[in-house]
């Protein structure tokens, strides 16, 4: 039990420090980057890259006309509420420089999409979740043949103890990746990354386990059609059961050497 | 009555075994270790007989139940200590072993095991021989010096030992004598007893014999 405590310890502050560190440095870099600001504009602001034609990505486009700031938001954005205190600052410091008071207007336009960099924060975050819960599962290899020989062999406490540990590890993860991240819809990220745990723990080879690594992660960021991800988790499940079952009844969990067999045989 | 009283205190009993296996009849208290180059075959044949007596063998007793109807049997009063399936230190599965569990079994090969930690084993079996019996399945010449009172191999032949005072350096390479260590100390393993078979061809080693 101490050991257990031990492992889980480790692994949840290794994530915390990750996700933690990866969310300060996507920060600050998000902040960073310039907006885009259109046409003429009679004085020199900080964090504005101007340009003269609309861009096709962009954290916002601003342009000042008739006493008014401009600001087209790009289709979809998740992040209005973050950029709206930097927006309000220009706006005021616009507003010193020409004595006047200026209106915002909020547009939104279809053809520009959302901030590179911000989406690239945003699958940089998803992945680390993801590659914690599927390699703690794969760490605790509960769904293994493994634990279903020793389940046959009526060790229930061990197998409980081993499922309540996964699933202690799983759920701290999502709490903590809740807490400290924003636009992160974690149901789908929880269900694909569990079930990819479901599926890699059948097989005790390593290349087997990296290929469903990737073709997971393939899932969940391009998917190439629609998946309902509810029905894939039970798939995993009954496949993992199906086959596991097959692998007990054989008792193939422990490989015999062939070429010791045949040497004995001669 | 003392006659009955012998018979009960059977922990295993395996008659006449329909695939590779030899017959067993083990008591409480005994510990017997099965040293062949191929283990696993005959591991995986005990788990078979095990798990579906009624297959592969005419009859199997565990703590005088006949379990040939049902596996459950079998399956509920052994103790698997396999490094390969629990992922963790051979000692650590036996120091959890469940109380209502008397049959041990055993198998690891030298390279699972870390050179300290036979004398651990072999004090923790000996204690649970008390109530209950060991087998071992090996390749491994050093865990069955530890674990074993009786040693066969695969086909139910006995394989001879000698009994005696021997000592090894923690590498496993015999001592003489004591007295000719020159360091001033010397962490030694000491054996009371030692197979009489070469660990690379499986054979007598016939010179060994000779010199008792």
């Amino acid at each position: 039990m101490n050991k257990y405590l031990k492992s889980f310890s480790i692994i949840i502050l290794l994530f915390l420090v990750s996700i933690y560190s990866t969310n300060l440095i996507t920060d600050y870099i998000f902040e960073n980057q310039p907006f885009h600001f259109i046409g003429d504009a009679p004085f020199d602001l900080d964090n504005i890259e101007k340009v003269s034609e609309k861009p096709s990505n962009s954290k916002a486009i601003l342009s000042f006309e008739n006493n008014s700031l401009n600001i087209i938001l790009p289709k979809d954005a998740q992040y209005i509420k973050d950029i709206m205190p930097e927006i309000n600052i220009i706006n005021y410091k616009i507003s010193k420089l020409q004595n006047k008071l200026i209106s915002n207007y909020i547009t939104v336009d279809q053809e520009v999409h959302q901030s590179k960099i911000f989406e690239i924060s945003k699958t940089i975050k998803e992945l680390i979740i993801f590659s914690f819960i599927f390699f703690a599962g794969l760490y605790i290899n509960v769904f293994s043949k493994k634990s279903y020989f020793l389940l046959s062999f009526n060790y229930v406490r061990q197998f409980l103890t081993k499922i309540i540990y996964f699933s202690s590890i799983v759920i701290s993860i999502i709490i903590i990746s809740n807490l400290l991240t924003d636009y992160i819809f974690i149901e789908r990220l929880f269900f694909i990354s569990v079930s990819s745990v479901v599926l890699a723990n059948i097989f005790s080879k390593k290349i087997i386990r990296g290929v469903i690594y990737i073709i997971s992660l393939y899932l969940y960021f391009l998917p190439p059609f629609e998946i309902n991800y509810n029905y894939f988790f039970i798939l995993s499940i009954l496949i993992n059961f199906i086959i596991s079952f097959f692998m007990v009844k054989s008792i193939n969990i422990i490989k015999t050497d062939k070429i010791k067999e045949e040497n004995i045989d001669d | 009555m003392v006659n009955s009283a012998d018979q009960s205190n059977y922990i295993l009993r395996i008659i006449s075994p329909k695939i590779d296996f030899p017959e067993m009849h083990l008591q409480k208290g005994a510990s017997i270790g099965i040293y062949t180059k191929n283990y696993k075959k005959i591991l995986k044949n005990f788990f078979k007989i095990l798990t579906n007596p009624d297959k592969f063998s005419e009859k199997v007793t565990v703590n005088e139940l006949v379990a040939n109807n049902s596996s459950w049997i079998g399956r509920s009063f052994s103790h698997i200590v396999i490094p390969e399936l629990w992922n963790k230190n051979i000692v650590d599965i036996l120091r959890e072993k469940p109380d209502r569990r008397h049959l041990i079994l055993i198998s690891a090969t030298d390279s699972c095991i870390k050179s300290e930690d036979f004398s651990k084993i072999s004090e923790l079996c000996s204690q649970y021989k008390k109530d209950g019996a060991i087998i071992t399945i090996t390749d491994s010449k050093r865990l069955i010096e530890a674990t074993s009172d009786e040693i066969i191999d695969d086909t139910g032949n006995k394989i001879s030992y000698q009994v005696g005072q021997f000592f090894e350096d923690m590498n496993g390479n015999d001592i003489d004598n004591v007295d000719k260590i020159e360091s001033n100390m010397k962490n030694i393993r000491y054996k009371k007893m030692k197979i009489l078979r070469d660990e690379k061809t499986g054979e007598f080693n016939i010179e060994d014999m000779f010199k008792k």
